[in-house]
């Protein structure tokens, strides 16, 4: 492929990043829905913790995690989560919305490459995905109190975009999955929990039982999760 | 082989001479509007931006949909989006257009002027190769140089329209709408030896039926046939005397009447 291509491919990617965030902000309704409802979905977890502790600190939890506020570890966490479950969820449900709407298949026949279709999906969820984790926690932290001391910010960046990149490799998988077999709830549910399970995000790695807490150790956004909360 | 590229080896040579309107409306993104739906879908054709921007310009004139190509699609009717779905096939002005149903649920003035549209300025003008498929055989008759019937996945004939006609033969098509109460109409049809073939078309359901009876010499069968019914006591609805239609290819082929009759 030669550069002009090449570049003609960026374009096409661009243009569907594009429309994919128009045709997500012309429904406001479900653009508030996304930036304030995960708060409420995040909420038991640090009303029922600062009910057990009496507090916001915890020394067992220090002990598990490294911090004792246990409410940042949540905030954090939780915020990082929306991007796994963007990329997980996000390139596989747009193509079946396509389907449903019917321009799945002028896009499809497009001379365009495949790719580059899924790339500009990937990054319009990306960066709705920042708009509202970045609203999530704006109002997490009014709400609940988050303490957190920015460092080695870059760094940080880099990670999160490593861990970005990884899922979507996950989740185009998936697409392809969704796309040959046309139900993406059962597939994408089980493998969001089996993350969200293994991978915690509102409590400590350490706290899961058996073989998963050494699962877990493996998953990139722990990994991540733990710098984070570092 | 699609305008001279091979569908194996290059698929993405043979994607960008084709131009497609399938599904119409449902094909567009009916939160954009017409101009970023045209200069999204230009871009998956990998046109040139300043072409594109041309090219836009040009098709929501053609289509006289300049002046709202900001607003919305989910505000435009099923005819404005129609237009905009061919408009979408033509922006990067391929070769071969595949035109699925393109009259589908339009009202009949827009329709005529699409099929004009289509023939005249596509067609003739342009010089396109068009693939067109339609259930509307007076849509075929009218728009198209060659035919295929397809029946149950199958091409069951191809050829010219005045050619596929002829098949009918010298016979004449005496259509009579009736209105079944006692006996059956097919049982009426089979009892009449001048016939040299007939289609029943209408739901089951429905006591109204229609019937295409193929003969050489109507005129002299006309008064046995009105007899043949009035006696099972059938009545009769009306009566013409017609020129044999692709239609009437169809039930011969096949032995159905189309079934979006009613």
């Amino acid at each position: 492929m030669n550069i002009d291509n090449w570049i003609l491919e960026l374009k096409a990617s661009l243009s569907t990043a594009k429309k994919e965030i128009l045709v997500n902000l012309r429904y406001p309704l479900w653009v508030v829905f996304w930036a304030i409802m995960p708060i409420f979905w995040l909420a038991p977890f640090i009303l029922q913790g600062r009910a057990l502790v009496g507090g916001r600190f915890s020394e067992s939890f220090g002990e598990l995690t490294g911090t004792k506020d246990f409410i940042t570890f949540a905030i954090i966490g939780s915020s990082l989560y929306a991007y796994v479950m963007s990329a997980l969820w996000g390139t596989g449900l747009s193509l079946r919305r396509e389907q449903w709407g019917g321009t799945l298949e002028m896009i499809l026949i497009s001379p365009c490459n495949k790719f580059s279709i899924l790339f500009g999906k990937a990054l319009s969820d990306s960066i709705l995905t920042s708009f509202y984790a970045i609203i999530q926690f704006a109002l997490a932290s009014l709400i609940f109190g988050a303490m957190v001391k920015v460092e080695n910010l870059g760094f940080a960046i880099s990670v999160v975009l490593l861990m970005i990149l990884a899922f979507y490799g996950i989740g185009f998988v998936l697409s392809g999955v969704i796309l040959m077999y046309k139900e993406p709830g059962a597939l994408l549910n089980f493998v969001d929990t089996l993350i969200y399970t293994i991978c915690p995000v509102n409590y400590p790695l350490r706290a899961l039982m058996l073989f998963l807490g050494s699962a877990g150790y493996y998953m990139l956004s722990t990994v991540l999760d733990s710098f984070c909360q570092e | 082989m699609v305008n001279g590229y091979d569908v194996l080896k290059e698929p993405g040579k043979v994607r960008a001479s084709i131009g497609v309107v399938s599904s119409g409306e449902r094909s567009l993104y009916w939160k954009l509007t017409a101009r970023e739906n045209l200069e999204y879908f230009a871009r998956l054709y990998k046109v040139p931006d300043q072409v594109a921007k041309r090219r836009i310009r040009e098709l929501l004139n053609l289509m006289g949909l300049e002046d709202r190509a900001d607003e919305l699609v989910e505000k435009y009717s099923s005819g404005m989006r129609q237009k905009l779905a061919i408009a979408r096939a033509m922006l990067h002005d391929p070769e071969v257009l595949l035109l699925d149903e393109p009259t589908l649920g339009l009202d009949p003035s827009f329709s005529k002027s699409i099929r004009s549209f289509i023939r005249e300025e596509l067609n003739k003008k342009q010089g396109k190769t068009i693939l067109l498929t339609t259930h509307y055989m007076e849509e075929a008759d009218k728009m198209c140089d060659r035919v295929a019937f397809i029946t149950k996945g199958r091409i069951v004939a191809v050829d010219t329209p005045e050619r596929l006609k002829n098949m009918i033969g010298k016979n004449e098509v005496l259509k009579l709408v009736v209105e079944e109460l006692r006996e059956s109409v097919s049982n009426v049809v089979k009892n009449l030896p001048f016939l040299d073939d007939y289609g029943i078309t209408g739901m089951e359901q429905n006591s109204i039926k229609t019937i295409r009876m193929y003969m050489k010499n109507v005129d002299s069968h006309i008064q046995e046939i009105v007899e043949s019914f009035s006696n099972a006591g059938c009545r009769i609805l009306s009566l013409s005397v017609e020129k044999p239609t692709l239609e009437d290819v169809f039930i011969k082929l096949t032995g159905e009447a189309l079934r979006d009759e009613y």
